[in-house]
């Protein structure tokens, strides 16, 4: 039970509980398989979006460009494949063009030594213009399903898609990368003291470099997850995403300034914003209080984390 | 026989049109304590980052054990190769990390099976808990444990520690005095004494004689990013160092 208490997730995990309780009472209808396969397929590509946020910012960076790097990407994919382009190498484009935006968004950041939240507020912006360029303001939609995209969203019963596996798989690869494996010393170690890690010889730009280039090829896997599953992509998608999933990041315990954070905190989160998504719909409340309760509840964790860390300090 | 690890000849420093070290030559070998004395702005910080790699000098040479360095390429990571290990005052271990993380930081123990590799925690905390028990720390530590629940003296003491572990053959000690209580500055002394003995020579920033002349060999006094200085132990007092440290001259100006 103490241990319990120390754990750094627990006060995220705490929330998740009191959420499902709550909502449990108020729609009779809400503890159901129908409900979890709904917050699920909320839940994906948001998730996906909120680890590429979550390993960043402990490389002590930021990506507001997340949102829109989703939306090019899904975008080249949907074009392409409309194109009658082979699937698998429009996801391959999809995925390099994604990437591509997290080079840019590092090299700028690493080599001007301006802030990433500046770089990357710009290339927000600019690759938004570039999508309603290219679209007229328009949305695009699949004629027809093809293997990539059965792939990431094929029924496995009850609701439940395929994506949901490639949020968990991934959820579990950056967990074990960040915890078991020397990298994630040196990312750690760069977001938290970046001129300390220098100095004990950590190649501090290739470590964040590295986290930038991941999270941009997040982001496109979310954008094309995100088309395949509604089989049609709007020139607007992810806009906002960004800030959701620093949310995601921030509530699940992971500090604004860098160095600390855990995978299992933001998949905890990413769940409680899917349960309040679907309970609030049940509950028969307007979904416009949506938005209003993720930031109280972001205020909430931050104080709660925040009063634990010391608790935990003074232990 | 002590041979000679390191030795800087002509070394100059500038920082735009600002002049931070001038035409410094210092020499220190292995099993040897130099203190490189001067007040704040001396440039003695200046002068460590350049050994260590972290800068590089405008003008002059660092031979390492009688090889000229080339400066193209030589970073902390190369100086750490190399053994030059240095013990930075503020930025000496990561504090959100676990002692055992700091201790392998940049040289983590990898397992391996086929191309999946992971961190050797076992063997981390295994070390890491050995090496604390040789330093003989007064509190048992968890190798598991933050580095920000440790005292001033428990990291110079880990730090110290990793360095020895890795190798050094210099070791460079940014004020790891400073703010320390008189018990754990006569225990990190013991530390350094312990590790010169071991054949590693040790450089040894500070602002003040005081404490330190037990362990010291040689002293280096910087003023104004000049060497004014340059004595074995026991060829100066307190007072004349001091006059040196604030006036660049042995004899106080206003005596």
């Amino acid at each position: 039970m103490r241990k319990l208490l120390y754990t750094k997730e627990i006060s995220v995990m705490f929330g998740l509980v009191l959420l499902i309780v709550i909502f449990s009472i108020l729609g009779d209808s809400f503890f159901s398989l129908a409900t979890f396969s709904s917050i699920a397929s909320v839940s994906t590509e948001m998730g996906i979006l909120a680890l590429g946020a979550t390993l960043l910012m402990i490389a002590g960076e930021f990506d507001l460009s997340l949102g829109s790097n989703f939306a090019l990407s899904g975008m080249v994919f949907a074009l392409l494949t409309s194109l009658s382009f082979h699937p698998l190498g429009a996801l391959l484009c999809a995925l390099l063009c994604g990437s591509s935006i997290g080079f840019i968004n590092g090299f700028i950041t690493l080599k001007t030594r301006i802030p990433s939240f500046i770089t990357t507020l710009g290339t927000m912006l600019i690759f938004r213009g570039l999508v309603l360029v290219v679209t007229d303001g328009f949305p695009i939609a699949a004629m027809e399903n093809n293997v990539v995209m059965q792939f990431f969203v094929s029924d496995l019963g009850h609701g439940f898609k395929s994506s949901l596996l490639w949020w968990l798989f991934l959820s579990g690869y950056f967990l074990f990368i960040l915890n078991y494996h020397p990298l994630g010393n040196l990312i750690m170690a760069t977001g938290a003291n970046e001129e300390a890690a220098f100095s004990m010889g950590v190649k501090v730009k290739r470590v964040k470099m590295l986290c930038f280039v991941v999270t941009g090829f997040l982001a496109s896997l979310a954008g094309v997850i995100q088309y395949a599953h509604m089989m049609s992509l709007s020139p607007t998608a992810g806009e906002q995403y960004e800030l959701r999933a620093i949310a995601i990041a921030v509530i699940g315990g992971t500090t604004l300034t860098g160095g600390s954070g855990t995978i299992v905190g933001t998949v905890l989160a990413t769940i409680i914003m899917g349960v309040l998504a679907s309970g609030l719909v049940q509950a028969g409340v307007s979904t416009y209080w949506f938005r209003a309760l993720v930031g109280a509840i972001l205020v909430m964790a931050v104080i709660m984390n925040t009063n634990l860390k010391r608790l935990q300090a003074q232990a | 026989m002590s041979m000679t690890r390191l030795k800087l000849s002509g070394i100059e420093k500038n920082f735009g049109p600002v002049r931070v070290l001038k035409d410094l030559n210092l020499e220190i070998k292995s099993g040897e304590v130099l203190a490189l004395l001067g007040d704040n702005g001396a440039g003695k910080s200046t002068l460590i980052k350049i050994i260590a790699g972290f800068h590089q000098p405008s003008a002059g040479d660092l031979l390492w054990e009688g090889h000229v360095i080339e400066q193209n390429n030589f970073s902390p990571q190369q100086a750490r190769a190399m053994g030059i290990q240095t013990v930075y005052q503020h930025l000496g271990l990561v504090d959100q990390l676990s002692i055992a993380r700091n201790f392998f930081l940049g040289a983590e123990p990898i397992k391996s099976l086929g191309p999946v590799k992971w961190l050797d925690h076992k063997f981390m905390r295994e070390v890491v808990f050995q090496e604390l028990t040789l330093m003989g720390l007064k509190r048992k530590l968890d190798p598991n444990d933050n580095v920000s629940k440790l005292s001033g003296g428990e990291r110079q003491a880990i730090a110290i520690a990793r360095a020895r572990f890795f190798g050094a053959k210099l070791l460079i000690l940014d004020e790891p005095t400073s703010a320390l209580s008189v018990g754990q500055t006569q225990a990190v002394l013991d530390y350094i004494k312990e590790a010169a003995e071991a054949g590693i020579a040790v450089i040894f920033i500070t602002h003040t004689l005081h404490h330190i002349e037990r362990i010291v060999d040689k002293v280096v006094i910087l003023h104004r990013g000049s060497s004014v200085g340059h004595f074995e132990i026991g060829d100066i007092d307190l007072k004349q160092c001091a006059n040196l440290i604030m006036h660049g001259q042995i004899s106080s100006a206003t005596s």
